[in-house]
């Protein structure tokens, strides 16, 4: 450590190389791993009391499926289901014009139409509004958001047409969803 | 025109070898085959010069010995910090600038109220460092590293370790466990890392291993601020647009929980072992690696208590019980490693003191008797003495004891960061708490920012004996008085039981509160500083009154469960 001229150079590099070394070691295995998980069976649950019967044979995406925790991303039939689900205070509506407006912000996904009041088997309120991607591409998907009290759902199915196109495995998963009024995960 | 006369031959000098100056060495084998002859040597016989010769001018003169003040610019390492801290403080700017934009208001409020924190940390911690003035440039590079480049390897490093842990493990392994395991190795090496590179880029100033620790908890507060921010903007956004009650709940939560048991004192820690890895050269290579692998297991241990689903199931299983606060559990956890952590620190801090304070009593200079070094090392024998001096003498006379030591503090850290002249960062000779690293009393050959602040140390010193001497008659400051009157034993178990008792009943907290009180106000009634087991009994009920007290904070803030 005391060392002066090159080898302090040579010190300080060796310390920013780690530093290099210890984002692109795990990178590096990261990517080497399988990012599907093996197929799901049973309810999942999503997080804040929010859980999901997923579709037959769905997995999970490894990298970005965190269960319990509220984000939970599941790939079923081609389609590509991203869940979130967080507890929120007050009324619905402020809550799901949020929702709504990240969507567009941070997925750059639109609603093509107004969406739809929708109202499932279990009670969840909210509503639904095919999407298409705001930046040029042909990306397109259905966009599902629900709330049950302070608990609320949002879930973005990609890579499919749009919300009359959804498979009915993944149109029977969405519905699926339930939530038990519970503390934060 | 007249021919010109001619000019007086002269004839040729002797030969003369170019002297070396004192202190410098021929080569062997340079000036001839003889080897150079050292110490004083019989005159040669030279014969008279003839009338009208004049010597020669001087073929070759030597140099002045090659002597540069030490400076951080010569250090390569400090322009490749600087390279660093401007592209993580780019990657920053851009993180902040999106979580400003989405949520401006927000961010308008909770930003001041987390530079506020952000002072009061480096206010504390500036408190708690016996050397009262560590320069502001490398504070501001550890602070800047910790807001900037370790925020940026341990976001990364960790989602993808985070990443490599769901792929191998499963992602419901990963949501459990992979913060507890992806975070303290992503982000204590970050910080850490801002730590090896200051005892590069900046040796002189970190030639202890406290001095390590202390750098380590400024990097802590630059991490644990920037941290806090983004969590905060995150929150403001989540499921509200621009939600500043949910952003101060958020803060409050932060700041309130973990306690001490947050990114400054995990850094401290592994500071510390890098610090004692590089400092320490009298140790063996062995006993330091494994120093510093301690050191940054207990840091890595802390941080994975802090982040593991153990300390939220202790938490629940505790709560569960009748009596317990809603985060009993929860600090248990936590704060088990956190207390062993704190106690290495009260040590090393102590031994800093020491080390420091006990330079001045060195006879050759004789900065400070050695009675005056020993109350130095203490603030508590500091206040004591100054106190003690104030009632025989009056105010005045305290107030120049209280001068004459800070100025002995001074010189003593001036001395302390007095680099060695020619060779900015030398081979270290083996550095203990008992042997300076550097000659504390040779004359400096030249003027540096560091030498004129001996110099200046000096002069207040012998100023304020003067002044002491003409209010007291005598130029030291007496020894402090023995400690004050103890707690009695039965009365300081007592209240220590009930402290810990106090776990499972707030009752019991305040009954050993009350208890404490009594003793504490006579102390201050007399003027008095506390025993050292007052101290302890205190801080045994205010750790157990505050996780009450952060437990209640909790649930007014989070109703619903934290």
């Amino acid at each position: 450590m005391a060392a002066t001229g090159w080898k302090n150079a040579l010190h300080g590099l060796l310390i920013f190389g780690g530093l290099g070394a210890l984002v692109a070691v795990p990178g590096l295995v990261s990517a080497a791993l399988p990012a599907e998980g093996p197929p799901l069976t049973g309810r999942l649950d999503i997080g804040y009391g929010a859980t999901i019967l997923p579709p037959p044979g769905a997995r999970l995406d490894l990298a970005d499926a965190r269960p319990g925790t509220g984000d939970v991303v599941v790939l079923a039939d081609g389609a590509r289901i991203t869940l979130t689900a967080r507890s929120f205070r007050g009324p619905a509506d402020p809550y799901l014009a949020h929702a709504r407006h990240k969507l567009e912000r941070d997925d750059m996904m639109r609603p093509v139409a107004a969406p739809e009041p929708i109202r499932t088997e279990s009670g969840l309120t909210g509503e639904r509004a095919s999407v298409a991607a705001t930046d040029g591409s042909a990306d397109r998907g259905c966009y599902t958001a629900l709330t049950a009290g302070s608990v609320g759902v949002v879930v973005l199915v990609t890579s499919v047409p749009d919300c009359a196109g959804l498979p009915p495995a993944v149109r029977a998963a969405v519905e699926s969803i339930k939530v038990t009024e519970e503390a934060a995960p | 025109m007249t021919a010109p006369a001619n000019p007086p031959v002269q004839p040729p000098g002797p030969p003369v070898a170019p002297a070396p100056p004192a202190g410098w060495g021929p080569q062997p084998g340079a000036w001839g085959p003889q080897p150079p002859v050292w110490g004083p040597q019989p005159p040669a016989w030279v014969p008279p010069p003839p009338a009208g010769w004049a010597p020669p001018p001087p073929a070759w003169v030597p140099p002045p010995p090659r002597v540069r003040a030490w400076s951080p610019a010569r250090m390569p390492t400090f322009w490749l910090l600087l390279v660093g801290l401007l592209l993580g403080l780019g990657f920053t700017a851009l993180l902040l600038g999106i979580y400003v934009w989405v949520a401006p208001r927000s961010a308008a409020a909770s930003i001041p109220a987390l530079l506020a924190y952000v002072a009061a940390s480096l206010l504390l911690l500036r408190t708690l460092d016996p050397v009262a003035r560590r320069p502001w440039w490398v504070a501001t590079l550890a602070l800047g590293w910790g807001a900037t480049v370790a925020i940026v390897v341990g976001a990364g490093a960790g989602w993808f370790i985070d990443n490599a842990l769901a792929k191998s493990f499963g992602a419901f392994f990963a949501a459990d466990w992979g913060a507890a395991i992806s975070a303290p190795i992503a982000e204590e090496l970050g910080k850490g890392a801002g730590v090896a590179l200051l005892l590069l880029a900046a040796r002189p100033y970190l030639n202890s291993v406290f001095a390590g620790a202390v750098y380590g908890a400024v990097i802590g507060v630059g991490f644990a601020g920037l941290e806090d921010l983004t969590y905060v903007l995150d929150a403001a956004d989540d499921t509200l647009p621009d939600n500043i009650p949910e952003a101060f709940r958020i803060l409050a939560l932060r700041v309130v929980v973990p306690g001490v048991a947050s990114h400054p004192l995990f850094t401290a820690v592994a500071g510390a072992g890098i610090a004692y890895f590089a400092v320490r050269t009298d140790r063996s290579r062995g006993r330091r690696l494994a120093v510093l692998g301690a050191a940054f297991g207990l840091a890595g241990l802390m941080h994975a208590a802090v982040n593991s689903p153990l300390a939220l199931l202790a938490s629940d299983a505790l709560d569960g019980l009748p009596g317990f606060a809603a985060l009993t559990g929860y600090f248990l956890v936590v704060g088990a490693p956190a207390a062993v952590a704190l106690c290495w620190l009260a040590m090393l801090r102590r031994a800093d003191s020491h080390r420091l304070t006990g330079r001045l009593a060195d006879p050759a200079l004789a900065a400070a008797t050695p009675e005056e070094a020993a109350t130095l090392a203490s603030v508590r024998r500091r206040v004591r003495a100054v106190r003690q001096l104030g009632r025989t003498y009056g105010g005045p006379a305290a107030r120049a004891a209280r001068r004459l030591q800070r100025a002995q503090l001074r010189l003593a850290q001036s001395l302390d960061e007095l680099p060695p002249p020619a060779a900015p960062v030398s081979p270290a000779a083996p550095v203990s708490p008992a042997t300076p690293a550097y000659p504390v009393v040779a004359p400096y050959p030249v003027e540096t920012p560091a030498s004129r602040r001996v110099r200046r140390a000096w002069a207040e010193l012998t100023e304020a004996r003067t002044g002491l001497r003409s209010l007291t008659g005598a130029e030291a400051v007496p020894p402090a008085p023995a400690s004050p009157r103890p707690l009695p034993g039965w009365l300081f178990w007592t209240v220590v039981g009930l402290a810990v008792a106090g776990l499972a009943h707030w009752a019991l907290v305040l009954l050993a509160a009350l208890l404490l009180a009594v003793p504490m106000v006579a102390a201050l009634r007399r003027r008095e500083p506390l025993a050292d087991r007052l101290l302890l009994a205190a801080i045994v009920t205010g750790a157990s009154g505050y996780i009450w007290l952060a437990s209640v904070i909790a649930l007014l803030i989070f109703p619903e469960g934290v």
